[in-house]
């Protein structure tokens, strides 16, 4: 352990008194890469005072005598170790090892999250991924967020191609995904092949799947919150990594020695660049996103984060070469996200108030140049929220909070040259949101979590309620049982067609007098079983409602603004079942989903897209061959409904010069019975390999991945011929057996 | 996002799958489609009734234009449009048929003509159609009828209501502002035509918006053609500028009613097989209206080659003496060929002359082909090539080939004057 009181060297010193008092503030970090330890019991023993750290390592140890004192820094997973604080000390900075060869830090903080979880939350359905766990796990050329996400229960990923997933039965629109508490629209990379999020950046995620508390709302199915690391206070850290497709590199350290780190993290793909430096063709696309954050200690034990977030896929085609008597036309696309979010934290009598103000936006466009066509999606996001976590007596932990999002979302497509306007529409909801949600243990067997949330949404003009409870109940101090029951809304939409199995991004509208606010109601009821410290199970029915959910109208008129969507509802219902090893040489989780999905819309009732009646992914990580460590997924889906074509017809252009039709173009009719067929069942195996070397003073990480290593060939959709005789249906496959190799990299 | 270009995009990104496990699938569902466009501003109607295809090996008929091809023909279908404005209608329920009394109409199974000048067609009367097939399918439509009051073309000052003189064009200054002032109806069609070198007209291009106003650029990439389209689908190297300089070009102007304009802005994405909106019952297609006039444009550039000007030809041609004057535009395409055009106005082989020609320039040698109808007789029509070096500062001679490339003439080419283009 090493004690950095240097930081308050420039601090005055009070005096030696011991009947004068000070407030201790400090931190506690790892030793290995600087991360925030959470969780750590900070105790003076002779004075019988005592506290944990917060999510940021700190601690706030009030009224301590100025005189010289043992402080003693505890918690599972690591080794323990007691300093001094010295009489003129009024601020720690504390790094902790892992304890022994036990536990890796990382593999133990996750434990002890999700044990911690256990014992003090009652919140049935989250699961805490850590960063080694995302970062070990097979994926396309690099680790990746969400993907870890899907392959958790109650979760499906529709394809391979997909970012989007749909939770318990939800939409892919359904899902609030957050980076550091700011709402990200369209978390993509190459049409939904890779997430927004660095994995190096990442520290934590955390993934509901239901029934989330009165403090989360905005969204009907899941919740899924990213927290972005700060950087490394104790010194200048550099990690990277280079894959077959991109190339990045985080950069962390302190800033001087003021308390605050920042790290700032950058990616970009180079396919466009490699393949015009070794042919003379071109590759019209890449993608680049960068993170980036800040992190200042604010007065006693509090806070001041800065996030932001920069990212965008650029497609540029110079699709109609220009020559003499010619003017060319170039494809340009770009679909970005950018967000800067500001968080202070700070201690407040017996509790911790929070601050959040946040910009999104999200600005897909599209355009045939010079000025052919142009079509602009912008979609903004103004937020700000408050919360005021509280724990007034020894059984309580109360939080409640104020919100308010601004959403402006507009639509502009049209043709300079042609001087046309072929749709504009903008969507202005407003929400004005307030919880309150209290955590009271009313025995030590029973903990029941009563919140209600109360939305009230400008532009539709409507007020919600939203109530909810959650109850735990302990058999055993190993074995709850777990329920919750809640009521959720959602003001804004995304407006995609359910039967195109691949969306590149979603196209958010917002609720207004024509599109209703959508509701739905969770029930689930479960059980969570430990075995030891290590392993843990748990099983969760569930039972949801969707109400006043939209379709897109296939029919929309361009001059009607609120005819884009079609009103719809179903039903979902099912169960988890998540086996979970989380530590030992072997670790991993079995997952499996039992889901029935239904939807009624357009006079039908039918399956959903991902009515996906049975999910289940393997993953073990554990040592491997030659050294390496060795992550495996297993994964099986059984069928997935579609609609299934009937026929082709030949669409003719008519012209009016000569009354006749000329040419034409061949079109598949679709069955009117939405999703009366299903496609095969889905299964793949991944694999990777990670080495570890230490090289040139820092840590050298070369890995080998296979997706879907037997090349099984998973069908992503059927082309249909009906112009022969009999008429012949093809599979279009999903990824295709796909090494890669790349080398990560920390110094 | 137009969805040809998301399933251009999602190709691009499948690229790493691949296409396997073809089998048979049991024929499918055969629906009635309809294509059926009144036009009140022409005296015969027609409507095409075809089936969907299903696999059934059910064998398409190549037919006449219009509606070529039928997919699957439906023949023998009891086809009638009734104006249900006017019950008083003298032609009544129009019954429409595959074998029309006037034999020179282009007859095809599953084409269905209307009697002449039927059904009565006034602008906003409502019209209903009803196909029955043989098999009992029933398809109903309903659509108003459109109409204009005026339809105008702008070009740079100059303006005509349509149909009027022609109008002037520069490709490379000029912005074609086309406006309908619509009594009822939607949305504007424009579409732009051609003759080519055999005197046959070329459709160049077909444009759509969402208003009754629209303008084109006279450097505009006719980059529909790429996308739209199987029969006449173009690559995209192939695409061509709209409006070369040194031709005559026809400009239609459509005004659309609703239904015909769901029916151009729509289709079935091949990804979803579902997109097209369909406002017909029973079946799918279209029951729509439009009304439609046309003028001439005279295209023009600015003069950008050396060889460019005004040339005079004059000599003997099969005999005959002839004199013309050649305003020649050169576009060059690449370094082998350059392609040219233009204006031939004078006294030719069969009479007087005022047309557009193609042709090539390479180096100082010309190329043009010259198609004539004659004046007197529509079926007599002279088709020569003159080619030879062009006048660079003295006058040249050259010849002119019939079409077993024998000379048939000589010409003594002058230069009047030096460029081009410009009014």
């Amino acid at each position: 352990m090493i004690a950095v009181p240097a930081l308050l060297a420039s601090l005055p010193i009070r005096g030696l008194q011991s009947q004068q008092r000070r407030d201790v503030v400090g931190r506690v970090l790892t030793i290995q890469d600087s991360a925030a330890i959470a969780g750590v019991t900070v105790r003076i023993s002779e004075l019988g005072i005592g506290t944990t750290t917060d999510e940021s390592g700190g601690f706030v140890l009030l009224g301590i005598p100025r005189v010289r004192q043992s402080v003693t820094f505890q918690r599972i997973g690591l080794a323990a170790d007691t300093v001094w604080l010295e009489p003129d000390q009024d601020t720690m900075q504390v790094y902790l090892r892992s304890a022994a060869v036990l536990l890796p830090a990382v593999e133990a903080r996750a434990q002890l999250q999700a044990r911690e979880r256990f014992e003090e939350i009652v919140q049935p359905s989250v699961i805490s991924i850590d960063k080694n766990t995302i970062r070990t796990l097979p994926a396309l050329a690099e680790a990746d967020v969400v993907k870890v996400v899907q392959l958790l229960p109650g979760t499906i990923a529709t394809n391979d191609y997909s970012v989007g997933f749909n939770v318990r039965g939800g939409e892919p629109d359904q899902n609030l995904i957050q980076m550091d508490g700011v709402t990200i629209f369209n978390p993509t990379h190459l049409g939904g092949l890779f997430s927004t999020f660095d994995a190096n950046a990442v520290e934590n995620v955390n993934f509901i799947t239901g029934a989330f508390p009165a403090e989360y709302g905005g969204r009907l199915s899941s919740v899924m919150d990213v927290d972005i690391r700060a950087g490394r206070s104790d010194r200048i850290g550099v990690r990277g990594l280079v894959s077959l497709i991109s190339s990045k590199l985080l950069i962390e350290g302190p800033v001087g020695g003021t308390g605050v780190s920042f790290l700032i993290a950058g990616r970009r793909t180079y396919a466009d660049v490699l393949v015009g430096l070794i042919t003379s063709e071109t590759m019209p696309y890449y993608f680049y996103d960068a993170i980036g954050k800040l992190s200042a200690p604010i007065g006693s034990g509090g806070v001041l984060s800065l996030t932001g977030y920069l990212g965008k896929d650029v497609v540029d085609w110079p699709w109609i070469e220009e020559r003499p008597g010619r003017t060319g036309v170039d494809l340009d696309a770009s679909f970005g996200n950018r967000l800067v979010g500001l968080r202070f934290s700070h201690p407040l009598g017996r509790g911790e108030i929070t601050v959040d103000a946040s910009y999104t936006n999200s600005t897909p466009t599209f355009g045939l140049e010079p000025g052919l066509f142009r079509a602009d999606n912008r979609v903004h996001l103004l937020a700000a929220k408050f919360l005021f976590a509280v724990s007034p007596g020894a059984t309580h932990d109360v939080r409640l909070g104020a919100g308010y999002e601004n959403y402006e979302m507009t639509y502009d497509v049209g043709s300079e040259s042609l001087g046309a306007d072929f749709y504009e529409a903008s969507f202005s909801p407003r929400v004005w949101s307030a919880f309150i949600d209290d955590q009271w243990r009313a025995f030590p067997w029973l903990f029941l979590r009563p919140g209600i949330r109360v939305e009230a949404v400008e532009g539709p003009g409507v007020v919600h309620w939203a109530p909810r409870i959650g109850i735990k109940g302990f058999v055993s101090k190993d074995f709850a049982i777990t329920g919750s029951v809640g009521r959720y809304h959602q003001a804004i939409h995304s407006m995609r067609d359910q039967n195109i199995p691949w969306n590149m991004i979603d196209f958010w509208i917002g609720a207004d007098a024509a599109t209703p606010v959508g509701r739905s109601d969770h029930v689930v009821l479960g059980f969570e079983r430990w075995f030891g410290l290590e392993m843990s199970l748990s099983i969760e029915g569930y039972y949801k409602t969707f109400d006043d959910i939209v379709d897109y109208n296939l029919d929309e008129d361009p001059r009607i603004q609120g005819d884009e969507t079609i009103p719809m509802e179903g039903e979902a219902w099912g169960v988890d079942f998540l086996l979970r090893k989380h530590l030992g040489r072997f670790t991993g989780w079995i997952a499996y989903g039992l889901t029935k999905v239904n939807r009624r819309s357009r006079g039908q009732e039918f399956p959903a897209v991902h009515d996906r009646r049975h999910m289940l992914n393997v993953i073990l990580q554990s040592p491997g061959p030659l050294g390496s460590d060795m992550s495996i997924r297993l994964g099986y889906g059984s069928p997935l409904p579609f609609t299934p074509f009937v026929g082709e017809w030949n669409h003719r252009y008519y012209y009016a010069a000569n009354h006749s039709l000329s040419d034409y173009t061949r079109e598949p009719i679709a069955s009117q019975t939405l999703n009366s067929a299903r496609y095969p069942y889905y299964s793949r195996i991944d694999l990777s390999f990670w080495w570890e070397a230490r090289k040139w003073g820092g840590i050298l990480r070369p890995y080998v991945q296979l997706v879907n290593m037997l090349n099984r060939k998973n069908v992503f959709l059927y082309t249909y011929d009906y112009t022969t005789a009999p008429a012949k249906r093809s599979a279009i496959s999903q990824l295709p057996l796909l090494p890669t190799v790349g080398v990560e990299f920390v110094f | 996002m137009n969805a040809r270009t998301c399933w251009m995009l999602l190709i691009a990104v499948l690229s790493t799958a691949c296409e396997f496990g073809e089998t048979v699938i049991p024929d499918g569902d055969p629906i009635v489609v309809v294509h059926a466009v009144l036009r009140p501003d022409v005296n015969r109607q027609w409507i095409l009734v075809e089936q969907t295809l299903t696999g059934s090996g059910l064998d398409s008929t190549r037919g006449s234009i219009p509606g070529n091809p039928p997919q699957v023909p439906i023949s023998q279908a009891l086809v009638t449009v009734t104006n249900i404005t006017l019950p008083s209608d003298a032609c009544g329920a129009t019954q429409f048929v595959e074998s029309p009394s006037d034999p020179s109409l282009p007859q095809s199974l599953g084409l269905y003509w209307g009697p002449l000048d039927c059904p009565t067609m006034r602008t906003g009367d409502s019209m209903e159609l009803r196909v029955e097939t043989l098999d009992g399918h029933v398809v109903f439509g309903r659509m108003e009828i459109p109409g204009a009051e005026a339809m105008v073309l702008r070009v740079e000052g100059d303006s005509t209501v349509i149909p009027g003189p022609v109008l002037l064009f520069n490709r490379d200054t000029d912005t074609l502002d086309a406006e309908v002032f619509p009594l009822v109806g939607r949305a504007l069609q424009l579409e732009v035509h051609r003759t080519d070198s055999a005197g046959m007209p070329v459709a160049v291009t077909r444009l759509f918006v969402d208003s009754t106003r629209m303008t084109v650029p006279g450097d505009l990439t006719d980059f529909f053609a790429v996308v739209l389209g199987e029969e006449d689908s173009t690559e995209a190297e192939d695409a061509e500028a709209v409006f070369r300089a040194g031709r005559y070009y026809t400009v239609t102007l459509a005004l659309m009613d609703d239904r015909y304009f769901d029916f151009s802005r729509s289709g079935n994405v091949p990804i979803s097989g579902r997109g097209f909106v369909n406002n017909l019952q029973g079946g799918m297609g279209v029951f729509g209206g439009i009304v439609a006039e046309s003028n001439q444009l005279k295209v023009i550039g600015e003069a950008d080659d050396a060889r460019e000007g005004t040339y005079n030809m004059r000599g003997t041609v099969q005999g005959t003496s002839v004199d013309i004057d050649v305003e020649l535009y050169v576009v060059a395409t690449d370094q082998d060929s350059t392609s040219a055009s233009a204006f031939v106005d004078g006294r030719w082989v069969l009479g007087d002359l005022d047309t557009s020609a193609d042709g090539s320039c390479v180096g100082e040698t010309l190329s043009l082909a010259l198609h004539q109808v004659d004046p007197n007789d529509a079926d007599t029509v002279s088709a020569l090539l003159i080619s030879g070096p062009l006048d660079s500062g003295t006058p040249s001679s050259v010849d002119v080939y019939d079409r077993d490339l024998a000379v048939v003439g000589e010409l003594t080419v002058t230069k009047i004057t030096t460029a081009a283009g410009g009014r």
